[in-house]
């Protein structure tokens, strides 16, 4: 498994490389660092420390997030530490699995809402539209696996959607019919039902209302802004069309190594992060996506096997919420590279250029490997 | 359980992204290679210089003038600002085309543009203005022959196009200066005419006095010397522009400048129409030598048909060409009738076919049985009569004229037009007569001039009086016009009489007859002919 997430950094390294040398080397000095620290918490890491670490990391990560509001420049994402900007928010991926080591969200249902909704709210401030929602990502399915009340998740997860499907009649009737069935299929109690179903409706109608009558048209551009920082900055449509490109003009064995000229003329924006996938593709074709799509696959895939065979159930959860960091990488940063979702800025795992993903991804990894080394 | 189902989403999406790509990179991916290609190469068109068009003796009828057209390689607002305000304080005003002098002196400050590459581009110019043969034609400001020559000759005329290929980045800096590509232009294709421009600028200062004229001279092997047509207009201001008052002139519909009367005026042969008659005449048994007397009129199914004056005494056709006799004429169209009259000139090519590619050419007209049907509803009887002197619906255009002229003098066979040099001309107009009604023929029409009684005697007299030992044969023509009591004038002739070298036809519209004003411009450019092309 190391080896595969070896390989992906090695192929993305080779990349960054024709992109920009110097940030090849940067990136190959994480990479070293990475290993070693994952191996030192390989050997030195004990699950008995997690309860112990817990809160330092959890207090030491608000703090750092608070931090980079005052910090950081025009986007507060990063802190300067003069060797490499170093995210915050990247520790949440190690916050998170922490949390759902010690608490069963089914048992702690509110002290973990709370502190997820917390992270949140620090991290669409900044603003980080891709990150924020990860959390939401992970924890919604940490949540769906551990049992937490399936009435009150489906109550969440469908006022939210109200939201955003309201502004549409289609969108509206598409997701009314989706949750009219969800309902039917969990068999709530009829309480639970009305009150869901009334509450989706409320909200419908009263977003158009509220959007269109009571915000002033600045405010509604600052929304859209703030919702989606990328797409307002830079013009998303351009970025995604010069990806599919780069992606398309690979052809069957791609342009050859180095050959690229979207990423090498800087025509791709952000050809060494979160464009990563579409220079590949550029320099190696549809064989070099194939592959680099089959072995992030398979990194996934073994986790899986390692998780079916873990018994304690805490440790199942921590396994989990690892994974689903990585799939969530895996499976926004491919459909923005693809023209499949409007862009939004996420490091694809393993490979994108950035120290503090890298150690992240790495130190997770190692993790559990750590926890492979313990099965019976 | 549930830990599949998550990771079920997983593999679909590893699905959809497999099929995603595949599409983008084997099904689109041509597109998107060539997509690529454009996004890293700024390619600057370079338009090719225009084929000249030269006269025989090689004056440019239609040439180039060529100015500087600047590209500024930059995306930054900042840089093109600053150097469109540079431009503007060098010249006044901000264009992008400018002569390569100033060119120079922006690529001085490259510091301050960075790369600006400059292109040649040129237009067209017509160095002889309003004295530009008619069927030249002109090309609109993009440079496209709409017209004339220019339009049926763009494709070789026009060239290929070049490009500069520049490799450049997403900033437009040029990434490699060892790698930009020049794909040089291909100049459009030089024509030499067979026109002489000097000739047109010498008949120009003969029609002064006149409106509305047309002069077609031709060489016998079917070389255009001249193809004069007047009002004149000036293909420069297609060019250019239009402006209110130009635009007027060209439309105004009595004048008609942009008609090439040449090949697409068609006049009433008037008293050259008997050559025709002639030819028909002998060919179907008339004795030549047939006298008759001229009263000055005929009397024909009840009707008067007046001779313009009283000739008394006809001894032969010969003599009834030479004073254009209306009453002989009347007595041939009655021995003719209607139906030879008409069945045999449609046989002829000069009312069949076109002799130029150009498209504004007219065929000349002479009716049929179907078409009085369909006009009159019944053959008017005097028809035969009237189209036997060259009056009634017979209309010739002066090329069709000369082109019949030219295969009398040839003695049957004329080749059709030759434009350019290297044009080869397959076609020949024959005339389906035999040798001794031609002889018979060309005998009569020397007799116009040479003939003590000839319509256009002054011109033996001007020979005699310019030394030039010369036997010319021709015709006069006064045919009647709707518009004015005053006649088109007509004339043509060949010369020599014994070598045939020139075919020259003149009609000015609305002008009087033909003996009084075509026949003297006619003398002066059968003078002109021979003095440069006969006696070097």
């Amino acid at each position: 498994m190391v080896f595969v997430a070896l390989l992906l950094s090695i192929i993305g390294i080779l990349e960054i490389w024709t992109i920009n040398p110097t940030l090849a080397q940067k990136q190959l000095v994480f990479l070293i660092f990475s290993i070693f620290l994952g191996y030192f918490i390989y050997l030195k890491f004990k699950f008995a420390y997690i309860e112990m670490l817990f809160f330092p990391l959890l207090i030491i990560t608000f703090f750092l997030l608070f931090s980079v509001h005052f910090l950081g420049n025009d986007i507060n994402r990063w802190i300067d530490l003069k060797f490499f900007y170093f995210q915050p928010s990247e520790l949440t991926k190690l916050v998170l699995p922490f949390l759902f080591y010690i608490y069963n969200p089914s048992e702690n249902l509110i002290k973990v809402s709370f502190i997820i909704f917390s992270l949140f709210l620090l991290i669409i401030t900044q603003p980080d539209l891709g990150f924020s929602i990860s959390i939401l990502f992970v924890s919604f399915f940490v949540f769906f696996y551990s049992n937490v009340n399936k009435n009150l998740l489906i109550f969440l997860v469908f006022s939210i959607i109200a939201v955003f499907s309201s502004f549409n009649i289609i969108s509206f009737v598409l997701a009314f019919l989706i949750l009219i069935f969800v309902l039917l299929l969990s068999k709530s109690k009829w309480y639970w039902t009305t009150l869901t179903i009334l509450t989706f409706v409320f909200i419908s109608i009263i977003t158009p209302i509220i959007w269109n009558n009571i915000l002033k048209p600045y405010q509604r551009t600052r929304i859209i802004a703030f919702l989606n920082p990328e797409a307002y900055k830079k013009n998303e449509a351009y970025q995604i069309y010069q990806s599919q490109i780069a992606i398309g003009s690979g052809k069957l064995f791609g342009n050859g190594f180095n050959k690229g000229t979207q990423k090498k003329f800087g025509f791709l924006p952000e050809a060494h992060t979160d464009f990563i996938f579409a220079s590949i593709c550029e320099d190696f074709g549809f064989l070099g996506g194939f592959i680099t799509l089959t072995l992030i696959l398979a990194v996934i895939l073994r986790i899986l096997l390692i998780l079916i065979k873990i018994e304690d159930e805490r440790i199942k959860r921590f396994v989990l919420t690892i994974a689903l960091f990585y799939i969530y990488s895996f499976i926004i940063n491919i459909s923005v590279n693809l023209g499949l979702m409007p862009a939004k800025g996420y490091p694809l795992l393993f490979i994108s250029y950035g120290g503090s993903h890298l150690v992240l991804d790495y130190a997770c990894l190692f993790l559990i490997m750590l926890v492979k080394k313990n099965l019976p | 359980m549930r830990i599949f189902l998550i990771f079920s989403i997983v593999i679909i999406f590893y699905f959809i992204f497999l099929l995603k790509l595949f599409e983008l990179q084997i099904l689109r991916g041509e597109e998107f290679r060539r997509k690529s290609y454009n996004n890293h190469f700024y390619i600057i068109k370079v338009k090719p210089s225009r084929g000249n068009i030269y006269d025989r003796n090689g004056f440019i009828i239609a040439g180039n003038l060529t100015s500087t057209k600047n590209f500024i390689i930059t995306k930054e607002n900042d840089i093109l600002k600053e150097y469109k305000n540079y431009i503007a304080s060098l010249n006044g005003y901000y264009s992008d085309v400018m002569d390569y002098f100033e060119s120079s002196s922006v690529i001085s400050r490259r510091d301050l543009f960075g790369d600006v590459v400059f292109v040649p581009i040129t237009s067209r110019v017509y160095p002889y203005s309003d004295l530009t043969p008619h069927f030249i034609g002109y090309v609109n400001s993009d440079g496209t022959g709409i017209e004339g020559f220019e339009k049926i000759f763009d494709d070789s005329l026009r060239g290929q196009e070049g490009e500069i290929i520049i490799p450049v980045d997403a900033r437009m800096n040029i990434t490699d200066r060892n790698k930009i590509i020049y794909n040089f232009p291909k100049k459009g294709k030089d024509y030499r005419l067979t026109i002489d421009i000097q000739l047109h600028k010498f008949i120009d200062s003969l029609l002064e006095k006149y409106e509305k004229a047309s002069v077609v001279v031709l060489k016998t092997n079917g070389e255009v010397l001249a193809l004069y047509s007047k009002p004149k207009y000036d293909p420069q201001m297609f060019s250019r522009g239009l402006t209110k008052s130009e635009w007027n002139y060209i439309n105004d519909k009595e004048l008609a400048p942009l008609m090439d009367r040449t090949i697409s005026g068609l006049y009433p042969p008037g008293s050259i129409g008997k050559v025709l008659t002639t030819l028909l005449a002998i060919e179907n048994g008339w004795n030549w030598r047939t006298s008759m007397p001229c009263p000055g009129y005929v009397v024909y199914g009840g009707n008067v048909f007046k001779d313009w004056t009283i000739h008394y005494h006809i001894s032969s056709i010969l003599e009834a060409l030479e004073v254009s006799c209306n009453v002989y004429y009347y007595n041939l169209g009655r021995f003719l009738g209607i139906r030879k009259i008409t069945e045999n000139y449609k046989k002829l090519d000069i009312f069949r076919r076109k002799f130029t590619p150009f498209p504004q050419e007219k065929v000349s007209f002479v009716p049929d049985s179907d078409w009085y049907m369909k006009n009159y509803k019944f053959i008017p009887g005097g028809s035969a009569l009237n189209l036997a002197i060259g009056q009634g619906e017979l209309l010739l255009t002066p090329l069709a004229i000369s082109m019949l002229v030219g295969a009398i003098a040839n003695g049957g066979k004329m080749p059709y037009p030759k434009f350019y040099f290297d044009q080869i001309v397959k076609d020949t107009f024959k005339l389906p007569f035999s040798d001794s009604t031609i002889k018979i023929t060309k005998m009569a029409m020397l007799n116009v001039v040479k003939g003590p009684r000839g319509t256009a005697g002054y011109l033996n007299y001007k020979l005699m009086e310019y030394g030039l030992n010369v036997n010319v044969a021709g015709k006069t023509g006064s045919s009647e016009n709707p518009h004015s009591k005053k006649t088109h004038s007509l004339f043509t002739i060949f010369a020599p009489f014994e070598d045939p070298q020139f075919i020259i036809t003149v009609v000015v519209e609305t002008a009087g007859h033909g003996s009084d004003v075509a026949v003297p411009i006619a003398t002066e450019i059968l003078r002109w002919c021979l003095l440069h092309y006969y006696y070097q």
